[in-house]
């Protein structure tokens, strides 16, 4: 359970996240949408401790984690896919596993029943992958550490449709084991696909929040939404 | 050729020697950004340090615990006071350096006070300090001995980050750290254990030294002399950039001082700018 408050946050003195409240239960999925710029990276990084919280709260499973490093929040059940994905460039693919591993994660056998591409190039160093494979790596990588709550950040970008597909049954057994997932994502389809819960985020705050269902039975008024807001953010 | 022969084995020992100084410096910087210059001082303290252990006790092996052990302390003693949880310190030159100087002014003055600043040498082990003969030419053993000391401390480092899980972490750290503590592993604590490591090879070197370079005042600066441009040569925190260089540079070194003994220094730098102009990243890229 991921519960947000309140949440500010930014570089120095730039604030970009602007008292935030979001909400992730055991076993859902929500999508984060919004144009560029609206803070949505800003925010995954604060969640990961990247990026410091000015003020405001951020609990996983109950425990207070607003100020803390990364490597409690990993501990405490946060993992994150970032955006570019982020490998370690001379790690092979069973050394990250290996690296990132922890009892109750995900290991190479299961990895390898989604991305059976990565089993095959266990050995492979991870800067000599081709991007789709980075792209799972990165993903079985978050998986290693048995996430309670997955940050998604951009997940889909550069995915061959083949990847899109294993990612959407990657989220699906997340689901099934009770885990939470925050998935941000400008591929509005994909995000249809997957998301319980659809929250648009515009000037570093939560805009609007829509049932899946409700989103998938009209998607085009989502995209009016998002079309609309940014023609009110840039008038 | 026989003097060509006694050339090369003296440049690879005195490379080997820089090669144990350089890993250390190399890893610390690697997973840190962090540049100590004050080994050459840690080098020198430690010197003075085995070889006043052996004359007291006559033996090597105490002698060889006091120098990893100091060097080990002395880190311990520098990350708690000025690394540690000092993220601002991390990747910005200015104040390391400034720092690193004024513990090599208090090293080098505490070491001055204690050996008035007289220049010291190990007395070499009978079963080390003999000759062999190779293709005609004399080589004193204790080369021999340095030379395998390099590569054994090389193999040794190569095995510790290429299959063990803390080279794995250590690699990880030096292509992305804030990822690595994002899956779960302190990158703190990691970059403590690899000061102390490095701090001990420059232990290390203090014992393998004293009886080749041996301890005198003004070492620590000429340390800084040879191992910078080491690390320079071989890429920033690359461990085997770091071994190709130091045979580079210790056998350019040595070439030099027998042919060409007023630019010896020179060609040092030579293959600075060389490397700088052609392959600014270093000889090797990655750790």
């Amino acid at each position: 359970m991921l519960e947000v408050r309140s949440l500010r946050s930014g570089y120095g003195h730039i604030e970009i996240v602007r008292g935030l409240d979001l909400s992730v239960a055991p076993g859902e999925v929500v999508a984060l949408v919004g144009r560029n710029g609206a803070g949505k990276s800003t925010l995954v990084n604060s969640l990961m401790g990247f990026v410091p919280a000015h003020g405001g709260s951020v609990h996983v499973e109950g425990r207070e984690l607003t100020r803390a490093a990364p490597h409690v929040r990993s501990r405490a059940g946060l993992a994150v896919v970032p955006q570019g994905r982020r490998v370690f460039g001379t790690l092979t693919v069973e050394q990250t596993l290996d690296l990132a591993g922890r009892s109750g994660g995900w290991d190479l056998d299961r990895v390898a029943a989604v991305f059976p591409r990565l089993a095959e190039r266990r050995n492979t160093r991870a800067r000599n992958l081709s991007g789709g494979e980075q792209s799972a790596l990165a993903m079985a990588r978050a998986l290693a550490t048995g996430p309670r709550i997955l940050l998604l950040d951009e997940p889909s970008e550069g995915m061959s449709p083949q990847v899109l597909r294993a990612l959407s049954s990657v989220i699906a057994s997340l689901r099934d084991d009770g885990a939470g997932v925050l998935l941000v994502e400008q591929n509005l389809a994909f995000a249809l696909t997957v998301a319980d819960r659809v929250l648009v985020m515009a000037r570093g705050h939560i805009a609007l929040t829509i049932a899946g269902d409700d989103a998938r039975a009209d998607p085009d008024s989502l995209s009016r939404h998002l079309v609309l807001q940014s023609v009110a953010t840039e008038t | 050729m026989g003097q060509w022969l006694a050339i090369v084995v003296n440049g690879l020992a005195f490379g080997m020697l820089l090669f144990i100084l350089s890993s250390g410096l190399t890893l610390i910087f690697g997973l840190g950004r962090y540049v100590n210059l004050a080994h050459g001082a840690v080098y020198l303290l430690t010197a003075y340090l085995t070889i006043e252990t052996y004359t007291r006790t006559g033996s090597y092996w105490a002698a060889a615990g006091v120098a990893l052990g100091s060097a080990a302390l002395v880190g311990a003693v520098l990350y708690a006071a000025f690394v540690r949880g000092r993220a601002w310190l991390r990747g910005n030159p200015l104040p390391q350096v400034l720092l690193s100087f004024g513990i090599i002014y208090v090293i080098a003055d505490l070491t001055q006070a204690r050996y008035h600043g007289l220049a010291q040498s190990l007395p070499l082990p009978t079963s080390v300090s003999g000759s062999v003969t190779v293709a005609g030419t004399t080589v004193t053993e204790y080369r021999l001995v340095l030379i395998a000391a390099g590569v054994l401390v090389a193999s040794g480092l190569w095995l510790l980050l290429s299959r063990t899980l803390f080279g794995s972490a250590v690699r990880a750290g030096v292509d992305d750290h804030q990822m690595l503590s994002a899956i779960g592993r302190n990158p703190e604590w990691l970059f403590g254990t690899v000061f102390a490591l490095g701090f001990a090879l420059i232990g290390v070197s203090g014992l393998l030294g004293s009886a080749f370079i041996g301890a005198s005042p003004g070492v620590e600066y000429t340390i800084i002399l040879y191992t910078l441009p080491i690390i320079v040569v071989g890429g920033m925190g690359s461990l085997s950039g770091a071994f190709v260089a130091s045979i580079l540079v210790g056998v350019g070194d040595s070439v030099g001082k027998a042919y060409f003994p007023e630019v010896s220094l020179f060609l040092i730098f030579a293959i600075v700018v060389l490397t700088l102009a052609f392959r600014p990243e270093g000889l090797v890229r990655s750790a």
